[in-house]
């Protein structure tokens, strides 16, 4: 099954009872890798999972990670 | 066929080599086309254009004539002057048949040079300071951000360069497996923008010269990073209370801006600092193009940076918006294009050998805005982030350019 790094943006207030929301999101599916005091956790879920979990009333929102790239090294634009 | 009047070669990039430091215009970069500048004091060109169209036959496009500021070839198809009404500028070409002896013969009221090339050569560094410090102001300011934590999340930071020698510099590694110092080059180069001094010989590059500077890894060393990895570095600057934080990063921006990153940027508001970010370099505009400001630019909470580009016209700096440079493009608040700073030829510190290099983006315009805030920070220590913000808006100084390509202007020391 394909996995995918998603970024959850947890509502508004939620981030002051982090550790519980991160268990319920762990409980979903989520395979927590990095949880931000400011009410943001990253990790991997299994795609199909990925609705249900948005559905949470302790979400905001969920996407995709995204990847920042840079131009090589010796671009003259950077 | 006939030669396009803008073409690629004016505005869009040059490979710029270090001995571009200095660069002037004896070099021989000719495009064939010449820059006529209005008179002292003339404000109109019917005069000139009476010379234009009656005595020489050319036809004429204007500036004037189109509702956005960039033009495109098929616009202008058949023109042979090209009038700059904001600037009190003419292009003649596109190619140089003759006509340019032909008007001088009939005027000799205008100035009339061979336009060159700008790139690297926008604006000529001199041997005190780059042009970006010498047009914000820096050097006519009191202040230089003493103790004022700046953090700038990037590629990195080359941990003993010759240029920070003394310097008070704390890092933190966010990419798995690879340590602090700067295998890139690009977070070395945005740390010397807007926290370094000067190099070996003494050319001033560095805004907040006496800052405290953060230098947090979030991109790799082959210049890519996570998103997690930037959260990371975020949450970081947040914590350590840093005043400003600079991220010259991103990815193509859309209507919408991430929450993710709109959150981390509310939390280190909360925190008492400030974060800015790279509008970002996808636009063409010689071909008309103009791409949205990128993401985490758009955000709401972050305020974006556009880059501005310059030429010399009769010794004065003629500010202008670089080629590559995003723009508003949506109706979101806070999606848009918040200020703008010098961001091509860009000179500043990078990894040694190399030592120091000049090079063109957002990414370069960024920083200059994030040590200009150190210096408000250190005269207003007491503010809010968002009275400092009202500050650098108020000082920053109007451009002849929509709000949408360069927000309040350009920002200046105060």
């Amino acid at each position: 099954m394909a996995r995918k790094s998603v970024i959850v943006t947890l509502a508004e207030g939620q981030e002051k009872k982090l550790s519980s929301v991160v268990k319920s999101l762990q409980k979903a599916g989520l395979e927590v890798e990095n949880k931000f005091s400011y009410g943001v956790v990253t990790g991997k879920i299994e795609e199909e999972k990925i609705e249900k979990l948005s559905k949470k009333k302790s979400i905001l929102s969920i996407s995709e990670e995204k990847m920042v790239q840079l131009p090589p090294k010796d671009s003259p634009l950077q | 066929m006939k030669k396009p009047f803008l073409g690629s070669t004016a505005l869009n990039s040059r490979d710029v080599g270090e001995s571009d430091m200095f660069v002037n215009e004896s070099l021989d970069n000719d495009t064939g086309r010449y820059l006529v500048t209005l008179p002292d004091g003339e404000k109109s060109f019917a005069e000139l254009n009476k010379i234009f169209r009656n005595k020489l036959g050319l036809k004429i496009a204007s500036s004037a004539d189109f509702k956005e500021s960039v033009y495109s070839e098929d616009e202008i198809a058949d023109a042979e002057v090209l009038i700059f009404k904001e600037l009190g500028i003419a292009l003649l070409g596109p190619e140089d048949d003759g006509k340019a002896d032909r008007f001088k013969s009939l005027d000799n009221s205008a100035i009339i040079k061979n336009e060159q090339i700008v790139f690297a050569s926008a604006i000529p560094n001199s041997p005190t300071s780059t042009w970006g410090i010498r047009e914000t102001n820096t050097l006519m300011s009191n202040f230089t951000g003493k103790n004022v934590k700046v953090a700038v999340l990037d590629t990195g930071f080359a941990i003993g360069h010759p240029d920070f020698v003394g310097r008070s510099v704390l890092t933190a590694s966010f990419v798995p497996g690879e340590l602090v110092n700067d295998g890139h080059g690009h977070g070395t180069h945005c740390i010397g923008t807007s926290c370094g001094n000067i190099d070996a010989t003494g050319v001033r590059y560095g805004v907040a010269r006496n800052a405290k500077i953060y230098a947090g890894k979030v991109l790799n060393n082959a210049g890519s990073g996570a998103q997690a990895w930037i959260l990371g570095g975020m949450e970081w600057a947040g914590k350590k209370k840093c005043k400003v934080v600079s991220m010259s990063l991103g990815s193509a921006g859309s209507a919408t801006f991430d929450p993710a990153y709109e959150k981390a940027a509310k939390y280190i508001l909360s925190r008492g600092g400030i974060v800015v970010a790279a509008a970002g370099n996808a636009s063409q505009r010689s071909l008309g193009f103009i791409a949205p400001v990128g993401s985490p630019a758009n955000c709401p909470s972050i305020l974006a940076v556009a880059a501005l580009d310059g030429n010399l016209v009769g010794g004065a700096a003629v500010l202008s918006v670089a080629n590559f440079s995003c723009g508003s493009r949506f109706t979101d608040p806070g999606c848009e294009v918040n200020i703008a700073a010098p961001g091509v030829g860009v000179y500043s510190a990078w990894p040694m050998p190399t030592r120091n290099r000049s090079i063109s983006g957002t990414s370069m315009a960024c920083p200059h805005v994030a040590g200009l805030l150190a210096l408000l920070w250190e005269q207003f220590p007491a503010f809010t982030p968002a009275q400092i913000i009202v500050h650098l808006m108020a000082d920053a100084q109007p451009l002849a350019f929509p709000n949408t390509d360069v927000g309040v202007g350009l920002a200046l020391a105060f």
